[in-house]
């Protein structure tokens, strides 16, 4: 069970210190939970049956004010067999309700669009005992992820691959072939004038020497049943069914780690704007819409899955793409580096055996 | 058809949060059930705009998404795997 007996809220105010007032946050502590959990597996303190079934979020008070306001807050996730782990999280945590706050004051004419706003943050009690809506009753436990890890040499893989980008000692390594980085760049020039996608999957593999835990990408698997245009890919129930069908068929044990997507050249809109602002624009150089990362906390919310986007370009003959991977950290998308395994290799070189939990 | 409690799994669409439940009643439809898995499962409810979205439940022994309508104790059987399978968006435009 989780324990999180606390609501929060952000207060705002203005860069002369004007108070601009309190609006409460939904606060989401799954990402944080999944992040926790994460990082307990890579220290070894937690196996992947332990889940984030028990754990507690509190809120941690500001050192010089106190309560209400807060640095952040910890979770902490029990084990089975050890202490089990503890994380903290800072009020960056809440960056994209502040952002969304702000736009609201500015909507409401509240706040100029020029002007820049500071947040902090609070935790109150929530003692407001409300009324469970009508939900179906029965008896709930916690059961294994569908997740196996198999145990290898995380240096067998650095060896192979090329850095892109750049990979903090908080980011969970993510290896992913070269042919797969050319197999959905193919696929999205296919598609040149409509959105594309897939799933990545791939095995978890843990170094117990290091101690470290690592993602690699095995195959790409693109999305079927998918409905798609210019500037949208919906992924629909029978998407999902499709891709875990072929993950059984291929009978690898593999999960999924990351999903993909294209965004297509911007075209019309970007035909007035200037060379050196395009040179810097987000919409051609790869972004994550609010949209993309509601997509990956619904459906890729554990702390090691990924996404990769690929901007196609305007520019030349239009085969210009660029790639980006983003990825949690500390609870938050943010883009990241990850390790490009070298073609023509085979990834069993690494491997000592494979280990499924019950 | 189930007139009995049933125990069933559930899990998200990549069967990397799974749950058993216990004493399920047949008479629940399978929107019923879903809706009150979603919090159970911790999976996100709505989108960044608050739309809904709209969840299905794909039952693994047959294959196939359960109907909105459907009863519980006609669908499934002690024993089922329901995957909670969403329809969702990945859309350009920045925020
Ligand atoms: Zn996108």
């Amino acid at each position: 069970m989780v324990t999180n007996r606390y609501k929060y809220a952000i207060e705002m105010y203005r860069d002369d210190g004007t108070n601009l007032g309190q609006v409460p946050v939904e606060m989401d502590p799954q990402p944080a939970l999944e992040w926790t959990w994460l990082t307990g597996l890579r220290r070894n303190k937690l196996e992947l049956s332990d889940g984030t079934g028990s754990s507690a979020v509190l809120p941690v008070w500001h050192r010089e004010v106190g309560e209400p306001y807060i640095e952040g807050f910890r979770v902490t996730i029990l084990s089975d067999e050890d202490d089990g782990i503890t994380e903290d999280f800072s009020t960056l945590y809440f960056k994209r309700e502040a952002d969304q706050a702000r736009l609201n004051l500015i909507a409401s004419k509240r706040l100029r669009k020029d002007e820049t706003v500071r947040y902090v943050t609070l935790a109150f009690l929530n003692d407001a005992h409300a009324m469970p809506a009508a939900r179906p009753q029965f008896k709930t436990r916690e059961a294994p992820p569908d997740i196996r890890i198999v145990e290898s040499d995380f240096g067998s893989f650095v060896n192979r691959s090329q850095l892109e980008g750049e990979v903090t000692t908080e980011d969970i390594p993510i290896v992913i072939p070269r042919r797969i980085l050319d197999e959905t760049r193919e696929l999205a020039l296919a598609s040149r004038d409509k959105e594309t996608g897939g799933v990545l999957i791939g095995h978890l593999h843990r170094d117990r020497t290091v101690p470290e835990v690592f993602v690699e990408v095995t195959a790409q698997i693109k999305a079927a049943h998918a409905v798609a245009d210019a500037a949208r890919l919906t992924f629909t129930p029978d998407t999902w069914s499709a891709v875990q069908a072929a993950v059984d068929l291929r009978g690898e044990g593999e999960t999924w780690v990351a999903w993909w997507h294209s965004h297509v050249p911007v075209g019309v809109s970007c035909k007035d704007c200037p060379e050196e602002k395009r040179a810097v624009c987000p919409l051609v150089n790869g972004f994550f819409s609010q949209d993309d990362r509601q997509l990956h906390r619904t459906v890729f919310f554990k702390a090691f899955a990924s996404a990769l986007t690929l901007s196609l370009k305007d520019e030349g003959d239009g085969s210009e793409i660029t790639h980006k991977l983003y990825g949690w950290r500390h609870g938050v998308i943010e883009p990241r580096g990850f390790y490009v395994l070298n073609n023509g290799l085979s990834t069993s070189g690494g491997e000592r055996h494979a280990e499924r939990q019950p | 058809m189930s007139n009995t409690l049933l125990d069933l799994v559930v899990s998200d669409t990549s069967r990397q949060r799974v749950k058993s439940i216990e004493e399920v009643s047949p008479d629940y439809t399978a929107a019923e059930l879903v809706q009150g898995l979603l919090q159970e499962l911790g999976l996100a409810t709505h989108d960044h705009s608050g739309r809904s979205y709209s969840y299905h439940a794909f039952n693994r022994r047959e294959a196939r998404h359960l109907g909105a309508n459907e009863r519980i104790g006609d669908a499934c059987e002690t024993g089922d795997w329901l995957v909670l399978q969403p329809e969702v968006n990945a859309a350009q435009g920045l925020e």
